[in-house]
């Protein structure tokens, strides 16, 4: 693929580098990649220096409002405030033994290929793999979402855990416009495989956005979260995601990974698949990260990472799909922070 | 030579008036403006519904109906029809080309739409 060239200003121009100090405690396992591990801190929620669709019914909203948190319910939970800009997933060891199907117990032979094929490397060009073994991370991470929006039209989509009981996904998956605003329920199933739920499932109406999307319907803002109940707390079986704020030549030279449940790959009645594909960025934006990942409808709050080493690192939520390019809305420093606040909510 | 905010060539014949000039400039400029900006707000963000029905005519539920390609950006979410066969396509720039995929019990349906409303019914024989 013909790679574009990399600004080397990121956003607005505006951003300053400055060296992120190595946290022992985050376990890399590539000692150079943490020691050149850089970080960008941008002023990025200035709304009046992104773009703004140029659609009836889109209300613009003051500098820096776009990434103001909005709930489902009313009732306010209090968070820490948190400065770092690189958040580490957890990984739960021993769960996945413990986890294999039944079915994989009788073909051990079978484990070792489908691992191998489902790898995070460059795969190629419109080739989606199948994640057969979901009880594995990270796939065991990554859930399929049933939605039931306001006026009970259903649909589907993907999300991904950060804590035990907290999911991050689209904005569109939380809160639907065109169809009574925040969803009546979701139905969260980590690691879903056909009619196989390895983690069960759980329903929730606690849900999470910001002002950009449910007001501005900007699709810079197109992110949101889903906080399970108490009494279901998957996270602390499958294992979460880390997420992170990365710079754009950063991303530009990534590999991107993302893996979800795409429509396409519906066994009819009787669940969903997880598919997955890796390929390098087209363009990065202040907001937006295009790529030419296949995905289908369905796959709408997917996770888009990095992986070095064994580090798995979130950079941007699966929203859009054209033919100039799908895209996600890029994890930067506000987006980081709310996500961040949600995980909190969810531990 | 400039008289008076006249526009004078050098053998000192009046042209048209400056002022005049720009004014049509202007309006020329107004007109295709606004012709432009009228057309940009025509176009709108929506949801429009949709009916499956089998060859017998009745209504095929749990059908995953996504877009496989649009002529404007869409969201990656796939509805599901319910009892009566209905499905939405949402969060659409309206008016829109966007080829439809349907995942029904029968197979995989593809199917173009042209959305000129948001009070467009599609209905769609699997």
């Amino acid at each position: 693929m013909k790679s574009k060239s990399i600004s080397e200003r990121n956003g607005n121009g505006h951003s300053h580098v400055e060296t992120l100090t190595e946290n022992p405690s985050y376990g890399q396992t590539n000692p150079s990649f943490a020691q050149n591990f850089m970080k960008e801190t941008s002023a990025y929620p200035e709304l009046s220096e992104t773009e703004v669709e140029d659609v009836e019914g889109v209300s613009i909203l003051r500098p820096g409002e776009g990434d103001k948190e909005v709930f489902s319910k009313l009732e306010t939970e209090s968070a820490e405030n948190e400065t770092s800009f690189e958040e580490t997933g957890f990984d739960m060891p021993g769960a996945e033994t413990d986890l294999m199907d039944a079915f994989y117990a009788s073909y051990p032979e079978l484990i070792t290929k489908m691992q191998t094929e489902a790898k995070e490397v460059i795969i190629g060009a419109d080739n989606r793999v199948r994640i057969f073994n979901t009880t594995v991370y990270p796939w065991r991470a990554i859930c399929s979402l049933r939605i039931t929006a306001k006026d009970n039209s259903q649909w589907i989509g993907t999300g991904w855990l950060v804590a035990p009981r907290t999911v991050i996904t689209a904005g569109h998956c939380v809160f639907m416009h065109d169809h009574g605003g925040w969803a009546k329920s979701i139905e969260v199933i980590p690691g879903l495989n056909d009619a196989t739920k390895p983690f069960g499932s759980g329903v929730s109406a606690n849900l999470r956005s910001v002002t950009g999307w449910t007001t501005s319907k900007n699709r810079d803002f197109d992110y949101g979260a889903i906080i399970l109940p108490a009494s279901y707390r998957p996270g602390d079986r499958t294992g979460y995601f880390g997420f992170g704020v990365k710079t754009d030549a950063y991303l530009m030279s990534s590999v991107l990974n993302l893996s979800g449940y795409p429509g396409d790959k519906r066994t009819f009645r009787n669940g969903d698949q997880q598919w997955f594909m890796a390929l390098k960025p087209k363009s990065v934006s202040s907001r937006v990260i295009r790529y030419d990942i296949d995905t289908m409808g369905g796959q709408s709050g997917a996770p888009v990472w990095v992986k070095v080493g064994d580090v798995r690192t979130c950079v941007g939520i699966h929203t859009n799909g054209h033919l100039s390019g799908n895209s996600a809305t890029r994890i930067v420093t506000p987006v980081f922070n709310n996500i961040q606040l949600w995980k909190n909510q969810g531990l | 030579m400039e008289k008076s905010g006249l526009v004078a060539t050098k053998s000192g014949r009046v042209k048209l008036p400056a002022l005049i000039l720009l004014s049509l400039i202007s309006a020329i400029f107004i007109i295709v403006f606004f012709q432009t900006n009228k057309k940009s707000k025509m176009q709108t963000t929506g949801s429009v519904k949709g009916i499956l029905k089998n060859k017998q005519g009745m209504p095929v539920a749990d059908a995953a109906v996504m877009i496989k390609e649009g002529s404007h950006e869409f969201n990656d979410m796939a509805s599901v029809s319910n009892g009566q066969g209905e499905f939405f396509v949402s969060g659409i720039v309206i008016p829109g080309r966007y080829v439809l995929q349907i995942e029904h019990s029968s197979g995989t349906t593809v199917k173009e739409i042209n959305v000129q409303s948001n009070d467009t019914l599609i209905v769609i024989n699997l």
